[in-house]
């Protein structure tokens, strides 16, 4: 049997590579949202791994509320980008500068 | 059969909602006002619904969904303001011509957020929360859709409360694999029976932890994760930074009583310093960037920043002491914060929304009781007695100095001298510049003056608000 600490290393790979996505893509923000679609992927193996060699269903429970509201949430973020291409004719993370944080 | 008393406040106003929605599909355009009585009608009889049942509902004793006296409180405080916020954000977005309904019914579902945030007992429960209110902030940000702006910082602050809440979920899975259970109670009790203060052995609780506090860090904007509050309170609409600068404040301390006081406790000694440095340098980026800002709303958000750092430093004490004082501070801080976006929701220049500090030069002149409103908020914001941010500022740092912290107490001193400055600004343009504007008011200001007096009698008379943080908190230490 694969020892958990493989699952564990996967999950967290596929984390960490969302999350070099978010921060080193400067193109689209298209690929941004693909790369936070992955991260919450990757989130939920966690939770399954954990409820599997728990033996417990909590684990897997979490997952599909988890998946419903990343849904919703996609569905806001391309709501998002309409109006922002609406605007700004443009979806490039570079063009988006009009606001100094 | 099952009593649903508990949940009832979330039905009563999930059931409002759709209601509402359709009834102004019906409504011709001058007609809409009545589908804003109704939302104001549902949140006055909800109140009314809370104090009437409040004996019965408190005294159930509801395994995931509590519903305590803290609950229940904490509900009334939220309805009772978004009632106050919907008030100005409705003369506001009518004058404007850019009223819908819709906006009202978004801010109703982030307020079924938060109320759920009161209540959670469980991680899954309280993810749930915290994502029902971010989602509806994301789509109130964007509201505005004719202004890049107002999309620009809706983008920004969407990529960024992602990751925010991907972080959190990452924590919560990594809890779940530690402890084998997501209900806080339970949380709290298995780290409680491990006992153990060794970092080594507790490396799994700290990795977690790190995570969720910068999860909570990003979603209350404490100073290392700020970067979106600036760009959404510059971008968005008047009446959207007025409820973002407010409401969801007390729902993100709330998460933090809930996760760090309750579930954990145990681990006191990880968390305290990691809140304690994003305190300090929030005081200092807040107070400090704050200074070289022109625009009004800037000013405003590197000041919620410095204010956050407060509330932070007293969360990291961890006593009963300091967790008061908190819950002080932040309820205090709602007040002023609704206070001064109150007022400049009433005021036009040029026909437009405020934007610059210089916009408001010479308000005395034309407008003197407004002009007073804005001095008596400036000064309790800068921490002035005898209003009401004074005693906020003076019992955390009383909490600081009863704790020996007597460095970071010095600190806090000196960063609220140095705010002063940004706030008293503020007054000089009001009063001793030339007038150079042409400043209109939308409608009467009866309720913004009994708002922001309320600062002046609540300085006056704090005792009434402290006892009330201390009964909040004390059900948290009686254990």
């Amino acid at each position: 049997m694969i020892p958990m600490s493989y699952y564990l290393i996967l999950s967290s790979i596929l984390f960490s590579i969302a999350l070099a996505g978010i921060f080193i893509n400067r193109k689209n923000i298209i690929i941004l949202l693909m790369s936070l679609e992955l991260m919450f992927l990757s989130i939920n193996f966690n939770f399954i791994i954990f409820g599997n060699f728990l033996s417990d269903l909590t684990g897997q429970i979490f997952v599909f509320f988890v998946l419903t509201v990343v849904a919703a949430e996609s569905a806001i973020g391309l709501a998002i980008i309409v109006v922002l291409f609406r605007n700004k004719k443009s979806i490039n993370v570079d063009d988006i500068g009009g606001l100094k944080g | 059969m099952m009593n649903f008393l508990f949940i009832m406040p979330e039905i009563i106003i999930t059931t409002s909602m759709s209601v509402i929605l359709l009834i102004d599909l019906f409504l011709k355009k001058k007609n809409k006002i009545i589908s804003y009585y109704l939302i104001q009608f549902t949140l006055l009889f909800l109140i009314f619904f809370l104090i009437r049942n409040f004996e019965q509902i408190t005294s159930l004793n509801h395994q995931d969904f509590s519903t305590d006296i803290f609950s229940i409180v904490f509900k009334t405080i939220l309805l009772s303001g978004l009632i106050i916020i919907f008030y100005y954000s409705y003369n506001f977005l009518r004058y404007f011509k850019v009223y819908k309904t819709e906006y009202f019914l978004i801010c109703l579902f982030g307020l079924l957020g938060m109320m759920i945030i009161t209540s959670a007992q469980d991680l899954l429960i309280l993810y749930l929360g915290i994502e029902l209110l971010s989602l509806s902030l994301y789509s109130i940000i964007a509201y505005n859709k004719d202004s890049a702006f107002s999309s620009e910082a809706a983008i920004k602050y969407y990529v960024l409360g992602a990751i925010a809440s991907g972080f959190l979920l990452f924590g919560i899975s990594l809890i779940y694999g530690l402890t084998g259970t997501i209900s806080l109670n339970e949380v709290f009790q298995f780290i409680y029976d491990s006992g153990s203060r060794d970092a080594v052995q507790n490396v799994g609780y700290i990795f977690a932890l790190t995570f969720i506090i910068v999860s909570l860090g990003f979603k209350f904007g404490a100073a290392p994760f700020h970067m979106w509050i600036p760009d959404v309170y510059h971008g968005s609409l008047l009446p959207t930074t007025l409820l973002l600068s407010s409401l969801p404040k007390i729902a993100v301390f709330i998460i933090f009583i809930k996760l760090l006081l309750q579930a954990f406790i145990g681990l006191f000694h990880f968390w305290a310093d990691m809140i304690l440095i994003l305190a300090l340098i929030s005081i200092v980026i807040g107070n400090i960037i704050a200074i070289v800002q022109t625009n009004f709303k800037r000013m405003l958000a590197y000041s919620t920043i410095a204010n956050i750092g407060f509330i932070l430093i007293g969360i990291s004490l961890g006593t009963q002491e300091s967790f008061t004082a908190a819950t002080f501070y932040t309820l205090s801080y709602v007040i002023m914060s609704m206070a001064i976006f109150g007022i400049l929701t009433f005021i036009t220049i040029n026909g437009k929304a405020v934007e610059e500090i210089s916009d408001l030069s010479g308000l005395n002149e034309n407008h003197p009781w407004q002009a007073f409103l804005i001095l008596l908020t400036m000064l309790s914001l800068a921490g002035i007695p005898p209003l009401i941010g004074f005693h906020a500022k003076l019992f955390l740092i009383q909490v600081l100095v009863n704790s020996s912290y007597f460095i970071i107490a010095l600190f806090a001193v000196i960063m609220t001298v140095i705010g002063a400055y940004y706030y008293l600004r503020v007054i000089k343009v009001i009063y001793f510049d030339k007038v150079s504007t042409k400043i209109n008011l939308i409608i009467s200001s009866l309720i913004v003056s009994i708002n922001t007096l309320l600062l002046l009698y609540l300085g006056l008379f704090p005792y009434n608000l402290v006892n009330l943080s201390k009964f909040l908190m004390s059900g948290f230490f009686s254990t």
